[in-house]
């Protein structure tokens, strides 16, 4: 029993299509949900982090000071130094750019292309469905982590390695979850009254049913930031994207783990740590947005 | 008034008194019904009908009998299996998808889901002004006036225009189809449910605007409904269809007093009359519907029907006449062995 | 003492932008064996007023005032388990519009009903099997073994609507409020699922409320009809007086404006649009569309008044009955 059909029609109701709000509206639906508020500060602290991180600084992150190497943490070094006496948490923060332009790039890439071939896929249907599908089933049959590997294998270690490589195992959840929208609003009565009026099979897609399979991807693509996150680093952990003594998440965890049995324990828990809290983040903002987006869901 | 504004790569066909003449029309869909079985829906099943210029023809049927998908086919957003559609001279079956949509202007089509119909993410305005934009059918800088007009023409305020669809009632929504739909300055509209989603004070002051529009610009409708209240009103003939064919074709009045074909006689008993409270006898058909994957052999009433004789149970029925414009698919009608005064004394079980 | 006497009932939906007033002082009687209709469009309020009877209402929909009394219990001041195990299903059962979207997708029909029986009556597997039958049999559902094996959606609607309505029979309940019943189904198949109810209520007395939008079906089916605006009832009788003679402006307005075969010009219309729940008009609330509204009407509510035996009307300047039509009746 929704709302709308019981109340009078013209009554101005908050629960109507995603996307379509205004900005008062969403600061109400944050309000009645606070870990997707959580989500979001969260989020906004590492794009702080990364745009204003190399300005805010104390210390250089490639800083090499053997005097004061493996420092535990004091107020000096909140986070401690390691090995090579840089501190940490000036690097933690420094990192978050470079783990941001590579997730964010990833999730683009992936999205992007993932969004257009299951789009194609789902709107021309017959051997273009089966082909696209059959090629995404194939991608799927590789571990994930395997075959991220393998990318990174072929193509050398390296920051443009962990792009390419993060983005194409991604690429068949939006495949598949493109090309199961579009099946649906492909049927929806506007497509068919867009046609009636007038519209070529092109500008249908492009106008009518592309921006109404929207919501989703959105929700899909911010999740998967942080799941992006995750491999990126975990790519670099073995080595195989960005290296040491780059400042990036994954590769401090492994710098750090090197001094494992001297108990320097700060080296590679709170980059650890800024992985957890970042995939957290994007975790709980994803979620809180599929909230947002489902008219369903909404607050009232 | 409705002057036509010529696009450029618009035929211009010579007025002709049947605006649309559909001939033996097929449309079947192919269904799964087990792992590796795939059937028939045998939607419409041999249709033939024509729309006259001006008039307000009414398709009307229960579920199932294939009056929606005739209407989509007639218009042809959706390709018939067989049968020939000729909108003029022109052969709409043939016609490539360019061709298709460059007639479009001149077939539109008003849906049955008020808030369905329309894309979320355009305002209202802009929904109504594609049609105008996607044909040059006016300057660019005449394109929100020429919507402004529309609107009012519909009965729509002008605060309405920046609205997007789930901000109006289900009669604005409605409104907003209708303008869309006449926007083009169609031939012929075809109108499929356009009132049964909404409240009948809703439904009423929608049909008056149909009406209205009717007479202003001599618009040829094709009205499809399952509710008979509306079609008697507004139609002036009504081709009543069941399990994917015509079963009576004939002028609205007559068919209401006088409906020949037993499935007619059954729907127009269920009419409400002016007086509610009249509890008349009803022409009750047992059992429901089958399904059109198997639609019964020869006559497709004939399992239902209580006046059914082997005949019926053999010989495929065809529309004969029986009156002036008025055709039945049933031998007994066209010879008279039955007629409405039959189905007034026949009542009958409740078995399903 | 009526079955069911429901007393200035008021719901009211809390959002986001203000409190929506849906019902605002609701008042029904029910009497053993009766079929009272409520009739009204969408923004009425009557299928809310049917949640609130069995309390199904959900957030941020709440019952705000009222009583609700069945058998002389109050119902809105019951516990929730009390309605559960001694009220719905058992004695106030209910089906709803859209029977396939009603009935459980991933269980047959058939075992949709044996549990209940063997859950609410503790009948054991084969005394529900067969009772079931029986049920289905009286409904006049033929070859009853294979349909109790289908699921809801292999069923057409007209018989997806006679398992809900078997499933709301299986315990025998003394009133059954059915929603929008036909809503949705054939001309045929309505009449068909009319003559049904009708013969449900002849053979066990038992009484029902029927709500819906459709006039013909209430005419056809009800003895008495409510008719509900904006979340008040603004008139209730008999029906025969009801539909004959009706005295709110609104029931008059309404019968008038289904359009009819032999109508020449346009159908009469209500003008205006159904009454803002989140701002109604003050007084009475549908004094604004009101061809008789007088200045008493924007200030005062008024009370359901007595016209006529059973005829009640809420309105300060109600229809003037021609003496002709008042001595025809």
């Amino acid at each position: 029993m929704a709302i709308e059909e019981i109340v009078a029609p013209g009554t101005s109701v908050a629960a109507m299509p995603p996307v379509v709000g205004r900005f008062s509206d969403f600061v109400y639906q944050l309000r009645g949900n606070p870990a997707t508020f959580a989500g979001l500060f969260i989020v906004a602290l590492i794009f702080l982090s990364a745009l204003l991180g190399p300005f805010v600084i104390r210390y250089d992150p490639y800083g090499v000071n053997l005097t004061d190497a493996a420092l535990a943490p004091s107020l000096a070094h909140p986070f401690g130094t390691d090995q090579y006496g840089e501190d940490v948490l000036t690097r933690v923060i420094v990192a978050a750019r470079l783990d941001l332009v590579m997730v964010l790039s990833a999730v683009l890439l992936s999205t992007v292309i993932g969004v257009t071939i299951g789009a194609l896929a789902g709107f021309f249907g017959h051997y273009l469905d089966e082909g696209v599908m059959r090629s995404q089933d194939v991608l799927q049959a590789f571990p994930r982590f395997v075959f991220a590997m393998a990318v990174a294998w072929a193509l050398g270690p390296g920051v443009v390695t962990v792009i390419v490589a993060t983005a194409a195992i991604n690429i068949p959840g939006y495949a598949r979850l493109m090309r199961g929208l579009m099946l649906s609003v492909k049927e929806s009565q506007f497509a068919m009254a867009a046609v009636a009026v007038g519209n070529s099979r092109w500008r249908l897609l492009w106008r009518h049913l592309l921006p109404n399979c929207l919501t989703p991807v959105i929700v899909l693509s911010t999740l998967q930031c942080g799941f992006t996150i995750l491999e990126a680093a975990g790519l670099s952990f073995i080595g195989l994207g960005v290296r040491v003594p780059t400042a990036e998440w994954g590769v401090m965890i492994s710098m750090g783990l090197q001094d494992f049995l001297q108990g320097h324990w700060w080296i590679y828990t709170f980059p650890g740590l800024a992985i957890a809290v970042a995939v957290l983040g994007f975790n709980l903002l994803g979620d809180g947005l599929q909230d947002i987006l489902d008219p369903k869901r909404r607050r009232v | 008034m409705a002057e036509r504004a010529p696009a450029a790569n618009i035929p211009v066909l010579t007025p002709d008194p049947v605006v649309l003449a559909i001939v033996n029309v097929v449309k079947h869909y192919p269904i799964k019904t087990g792992a590796f079985k795939t059937e028939q829906v045998r939607a419409v099943d041999g249709v033939s009908l024509e729309v006259r210029r001006g008039e307000t023809l009414g398709l009307v049927g229960e579920s199932g009998c294939g009056k929606s998908t005739l209407g989509r086919v007639a218009l042809r957003l959706e390709p018939p299996t067989s049968g020939s559609v000729r909108f003029g001279d022109v052969e709409l079956t043939s016609l490539s998808g360019g061709e298709v949509r460059r007639l479009r202007p001149k077939l539109q089509m008003v849906f049955q889901d008020p808030l369905g119909s329309l894309n979320p993410r355009m305002k209202v305005w802009q929904t109504v002004a594609e049609p105008l934009l996607l044909h040059r059918l006016v300057a660019p800088g005449q394109v929100r006036a020429k919507v402004r007009d529309l609107f009012s023409r519909v009965g729509l305020s002008d605060d309405l225009l920046t609205r997007y669809p789930h901000e109006l009632s289900g009669g604005q929504q409605q409104r907003v189809g209708i303008a869309r739909a006449l926007a083009p300055n169609p031939e012929l509209v075809v109108l499929d449910e356009p009132t049964s989603a909404l409240d009948v004070s809703v439904q009423a002051k929608l049909i008056n605007l149909l009406r209205g529009l009717k007479e202003d610009l001599r618009l040829t409708q094709v009205f499809i409904s399952h509710d008979l209240s509306v079609i008697g009103y507004l139609t002036d003939r009504v081709a009543v269809m069941y399990l994917g064919e015509v079963v009576e074709l004939g002028p609205t009045a007559t068919i209401y007093t006088e409906p020949r074909h037993p499935y007619t006689g059954a729907l127009m008993s269920a009419v409400p009359g002016d007086d509610l409270l009249d509890r008349k006898t009803r022409l009750m058909l047992p059992g429901e519907v089958p399904s059109p994957i198997k639609p019964p052999p020869a006559c497709r009433l004939a399992p239902r029907c209580p006046f059914a004789r082997d005949r019926c149970r053999q010989e495929k029925q065809v529309l004969r006449s029986v009156g002036a414009d008025h055709v039945v698919a049933c031998w007994r009608a066209a010879e008279g062995e039955i007629s409405t005064q039959d189905f007034e004394r026949t009542r009958l079980a409740l078995e399903v | 003492m009526s079955l069911l006497k429901v007393s200035d009932l008021r719901t009211s939906f809390f959002l986001r932008s203000g409190e929506l007033r849906v019902l605002d002082g609701v008042n029904i009687d029910i009497d053993e064996g009766e079929v009272l209709g409520l009739v009204g469009e969408t923004g009425s309020g009557k299928s809310v007023t049917a949640y609130s009877i069995i309390r199904l209402l959900k957030q941020p929909g709440r019952i705000v005032g009222g009583e609700v009394r069945w058998r002389g219990r109050d119902l809105v001041a019951l516990w929730e388990s009390e309605l559960e195990q001694e009220i719905r299903g058992k004695e106030i059962s209910m089906i709803f519009q859209n029977p396939r979207e009603a009935l459980n997708p991933v269980i047959t029909v058939g075992r949709q009903l044996t549990q209940v029986l063997e859950i609410r009556r503790g009948m054991s597997k084969r005394e529900a099997r067969q009772e079931t039958i029986k049920i289905v049999k009286s409904l006049h559902i033929s070859d009853p073994e294979s349909r109790l094996n289908s699921y809801p959606h292999q069923l057409s609607g007209g018989m997806a609507q006679r398992i809900m309505i078997s499933l709301a029979l299986s315990c025998e309940p003394r009133l059954l409020i059915a929603d929008e019943p036909t809503t949705g189904l054939d001309v045929t198949t309505q009449y068909q699922i009319v003559q049904l109810l009708r013969e449900l209520r002849a053979r066990t007395g038992m009484a029902i409320l029927i709500i819906t939008h459709d006039l013909a079906l209430a005419a056809q089916m009800c003895d008495r009809v409510a008719v509900l605006y904006a979340g008040r009832i603004a008139e209730v009788g008999r029906t025969e007086y009801l539909f004959r003679s009706p005295r709110h402006p609104y029931t008059k307005a309404l019968l008038a404006s289904r359009p009819r075969l032999g109508l020449k010009g346009d159908i009469v219309t209500i003008p205006g649009s159904v009454a803002n729940l989140m701002h109604p008009p003050g007084g009475c609330r549908f004094h604004p569309r009101c061809p008789n509204a007088l200045s008493v009407c924007s200030e005062f509510q008024p009370p359901l008044d007595q016209m006529e035996p059973g005829q009640l009307v809420a309105c300060h300047n109600p229809v003037v009955l021609h003496q002709e039509a008042a001595a025809s009746g």
